[in-house]
């Protein structure tokens, strides 16, 4: 099963877990397999990703240039989601 | 080596020390003043720093160590920036003096990130974006012909916590702050092979890099060299 990626922000969301398997083959299906198993987690990358504070990547590449939601996932890929971190 | 560095705080402080030692001349801007509350991360300042200001500060530490620094008491904004006349190349004037081999940006603020990389990006100087928050942060890379920051992140976010407001794991800005360094002095050597790529920094795993694809009609850098930028009107 492809693996979403964790970042540090969701974690409390998510038991701690800094990768979840997901059985999906697209990017919409991961995400929302992810809100079936942590709700909270899911809503709020999805109101991360409508603010566009965060960015999802397959293997380096950017998945609005691939189809976005439905940009295809393989069950050995990983889903980076790539916050954008603004402190200092 | 002339490095600007955009932040003296929890960042600025370990990239001031770690550029300087490698050599780097560095301009530094910051406007903000030491508090008490900066000192589990900050480690440049000690409790005789409070209420001064960070830029001279950390400024005066680098030169303590046989480094040349000095200290720009500004916040670096998109109209700073703007005043900041440069030919295509490097050669800065106005706020900023002499050529700039590489920007540096550890401030704590979206639209500072945004106006830094802006600048860079038009200028054609190579970049690096480093923010901290929690248990994680992230590096961007930038050099002209490589995806810039608005590649990835459009826009600055219309919500975007702060070291002060959401807290930040002391450690992880050292760690943040030694890859953005890292990152910096190979882009001022010309090893320009991290550019458009963003490192991803967390607490409890090593650091990935995710690499980035300049993305067709990006604001930030396409046509760089021809055409005014945007700058964000309004941040909530």
């Amino acid at each position: 099963m492809p693996t979403l990626l964790i970042p540090p922000v969701l974690r409390p969301f998510t038991n701690g877990l800094d990768r979840v398997e997901v059985a999906a083959t697209t990017v919409d299906q991961a995400v929302g397999a992810l809100e079936e198993r942590f709700p909270e987690a899911g809503t709020r990358l999805r109101q991360a990703v409508a603010r566009r504070y965060v960015i999802m990547s397959i293997d380096g590449q950017d998945v609005r240039d691939h189809g976005g939601g439905q940009a295809a996932l393989s069950p050995t890929q990983e889903l980076h989601l790539l916050w954008a971190v603004a402190g200092g | 080596m002339h490095v600007v560095l955009v932040g003296a705080g929890g960042l600025g402080g370990p990239l001031a020390l770690a550029l300087a030692a490698a050599g780097a001349e560095l301009t530094i801007y910051d406007d903000d003043v030491v508090d008490a509350s900066n000192l589990h991360r900050q480690l440049q300042f000690t409790l005789d720093d409070l209420g001064q200001p960070k830029a001279e500060v950390l400024a005066q530490a680098v030169r303590r160590r046989g480094g040349a620094a000095k200290a720009r008491l500004q916040r670096w904004t998109a109209e700073l920036a703007r005043g900041a006349s440069a030919p295509k190349g490097g050669n800065v004037g106005g706020d900023v003096d002499g050529d700039v081999s590489v920007i540096v940006d550890g401030s704590d603020d979206p639209l500072t990130k945004f106006a830094v990389a802006d600048w860079a990006a038009q200028r054609r100087i190579p970049s690096v974006v480093a923010g901290a928050l929690g248990l994680g942060g992230n590096v961007f890379v930038s050099a002209p012909g490589a995806a810039c920051f608005r590649c990835l992140f459009e826009n600055p976010p219309q919500e975007a916590a702060s070291c002060a407001q959401a807290g930040v794991l002391g450690p992880v800005v050292a760690a943040v702050a030694a890859v953005a360094a890292r990152a910096a002095l190979g882009l001022a050597a010309g090893d320009f092979s991290d550019a458009g790529s963003i490192w991803v920094i967390d607490a409890w795993q090593a650091p990935r890099r995710v690499p980035v694809l300049p993305r067709p009609g990006c604001p930030g850098c396409s046509d760089s060299s021809t055409r005014p930028l945007q700058t964000p009107a309004v941040v909530a």
